[in-house]
């Protein structure tokens, strides 16, 4: 494994089965330092599964270095260092604000309560109120800002806006890319809405039934991926160029076209760069096929 | 883990369970105070400034009271006054025995079932921590809850008592506070439940592995026993399960009531280092047996708490 510095989480042959069914086949990934991460498929396509191995919430096969520790065997000392908040983000209703800041400031080296607050001010929180009286979005708040100020290396968001109305998601990428560009992390996340987030990574990694099906900077999807708007006449030509899509759009051809040259494809209508979400359609389909 | 990291974990058991683990004592000690002066004043307004008063229906001279209540030894009196200290503290001890289970068995399962766990599992605290802080916290910081609020009745009937003497016309601090001892009473009170919980330990631990094991503790908490007790009647037609079993219930009533027992069988007083008394039991294999069993309980418990996290 050729590990750099700069590498903070490698795995090479991640395999996880749940009975009979493979959840992950075998994951072959590396995420560097600095790096946004964007963990993107489908339900069920083994997105959390990946994640819980790196976190050491689930046994697997294969290997995996997590700030070079093996989240199987040192768990304890990985949570030090990385934050994470899951897909059920479920703080205990019972809990009230401030004894949920109090509890993360007692067992948590890396927190610092100062900036808790500061984030925790900026939102209209009561400190003593339970959390289950608290909104869903309000919810979301407090877990990012008890999150945040975790001084974490890795920071690890499942889903971390499901459920939040479209006020508050924005709202909580802006809190996270604010804090991203204030100190140096690491972040993965996994969410369903791609169209809200790929603003923000730096990296893609597409899973699709437990397989990675694409693993690149933003900026090489950009490259590798164009979008033809294929004239009727020209269709016959472009299709000869074997797209990974094919779609028709208000009475027009819609191809997207992999790794093949912009020059090559000019001819062939308008083009444009696709949107995330609609490369992982395509590859989608393409894995399913 | 730092001890401030592990005392974080305790306030946490005590934020989730204020209820059952402080109020509830408090509210029972109120209510036991409540009575209490309750029966004082209708006792007083009953007596009035008469010079008797009648008991089970024969007439007692309060001046005869005197003259016996002096009359006592200094170890009759001691024995009194801790007779009656003991039997205000009954309540709390049945109080704690009942609820001790059901916390146990709540306390690795609530976090499952409302999926907190995965909050909880997010920090860098390890699963041994987590089920030792909630063994901790059952049987070493609520003791002293139930103490405490058992120490304020205490107290409140000692005043009580102070009073009476005024009024008989004894020395309140010969008669009652110097053979209270109160300070002792409460440091052996402590060391005993301290002791009785190492008795039932396997209990308890057996309550977590349920709690962070299963989908319904509670109800298998009270099945299991009956169930395997039954299976061992039908297979071998031996008993040994219900015997164990029945044991540990006489310990638990030998270590916190063992001296109303001697009061009662009129045994010989003893000054007030009866903790040595309890302490017998660490020389009994049985505890020892009980205690490893105990050590496999809570390995069971850490391992399904990092195994099975939803309910």
């Amino acid at each position: 494994m050729n590990t750099s510095a700069s590498t903070l989480v490698q795995g090479r042959g991640i395999h996880k089965a749940f009975g009979k069914h493979d959840a992950l086949g075998s994951v072959d990934f590396r995420i560097e330092k600095g790096r946004i991460v964007g963990l993107i498929g489908s339900n069920g396509a083994g997105k959390t599964t990946l994640l819980r191995a790196m976190l050491g919430l689930t046994d697997f096969d294969g290997e995996l270095s997590v700030l070079g520790m093996d989240p199987r065997t040192q768990r304890d000392q990985l949570m030090e260092r990385v934050a994470y908040i899951a897909d059920v983000a479920i703080l205990p209703r019972w809990l009230r604000v401030d004894q949920a800041v109090d509890y993360v400031d007692g067992v948590h080296p890396r927190f610092s309560r100062e900036r808790c607050m500061q984030m925790l001010a900026k939102t209209e929180i009561p400190a003593k109120a339970k959390i289950g009286t608290l909104s869903k979005g309000m919810v979301a708040q407090l877990h990012l800002a008890l999150v945040l100020a975790i001084d974490a290396e890795l920071l690890i968001l499942d889903e971390p806006t499901l459920g939040l109305d479209i006020v508050y998601r924005k709202a909580f990428y802006e809190t996270l890319l604010g804090d991203y560009y204030e100190r140096e992390r690491t972040i993965v996340l996994t969410t369903h809405q791609v169209e809200e987030v790929q603003h923000l990574l730096t990296d893609i990694l597409l899973i699709s039934k437990g397989r990675l099906v694409l693993d690149a900077t933003m900026d090489a999807v950009s490259e590798r991926y164009t979008e033809v708007m294929v004239a009727r006449e020209q269709l016959e030509a472009a299709r000869a160029m074997k797209p990974i899509s094919d779609r028709e759009v208000f009475g027009r051809h819609v191809l997207m076209f992999e790794n093949i040259g912009r020059d090559q494809l000019r001819s062939l209508g308008e083009l444009r760069t696709p949107g995330i979400a609609d490369v992982f359609v395509a590859k989608m389909t393409e894995a399913r096929a | 883990m730092s001890s401030k990291a592990f005392a974080t974990l305790i306030k946490r058991e005590l934020w989730e369970h204020k209820g059952s683990l402080v109020w509830t004592p408090i509210i029972v000690a109120a209510v036991l105070a409540l009575l209490s002066g309750w029966l004082v004043i209708r006792g007083a307004y009953e007596i009035g400034n008469s010079p008797e008063f009648h008991l089970d229906g024969e007439s007692v001279k309060i001046a005869n009271v005197a003259a016996k209540l002096n009359s006592m030894t200094d170890d009759e009196r001691t024995e009194a006054v801790k007779a009656g200290l003991t039997g205000l503290k009954v309540p709390f001890d049945l109080l704690m025995l009942i609820m001790l289970p059901f916390y146990c068995v709540a306390a690795l399962f609530d976090e499952r079932k409302d999926r907190s766990i995965y909050f909880w599992r997010s920090l860098p605290v390890s699963d041994w921590q987590t089920v030792l802080s909630k063994l901790a916290t059952g049987t070493v910081v609520y003791p002293a809850i139930i103490l405490a609020s058992a120490a304020a009745l205490q107290l409140i009937w000692m005043l009580i008592a102070t009073g009476l003497s005024w009024y008989i016309g004894v020395s309140a601090w010969s008669t009652v506070w110097a053979p209270s001892v109160l300070p002792w009473f409460w440091l052996s009170s402590y060391i005993d439940y301290l002791l009785l919980m190492l008795w039932i330990a396997p209990f308890l631990a057996l309550h977590l592995a349920l709690s962070a094991a299963t989908k319904r503790p509670l109800v298998i908490a009270v099945v299991l026993p009956l169930a395997l007790m039954l299976i061992e009647e039908l297979v071998s037609g031996t008993e040994y399960i219900g015997q164990w079993m029945a044991d540990r219930f006489i310990g638990i009533a030998a270590l916190i009531w063992g001296d109303m027992q001697e009061l009662a069988d009129a045994g010989e007083a003893y000054p007030f280092a009866r903790y040595s008394h309890g302490f017998e039991m660490l020389s009994s294999g049985q505890l020892w047996f009980g205690l490893a069993l105990t050590g496999l309980l809570l390995a069971g418990a850490v391992y399904a708490r990092r195994r099975l996290q939803d309910v």
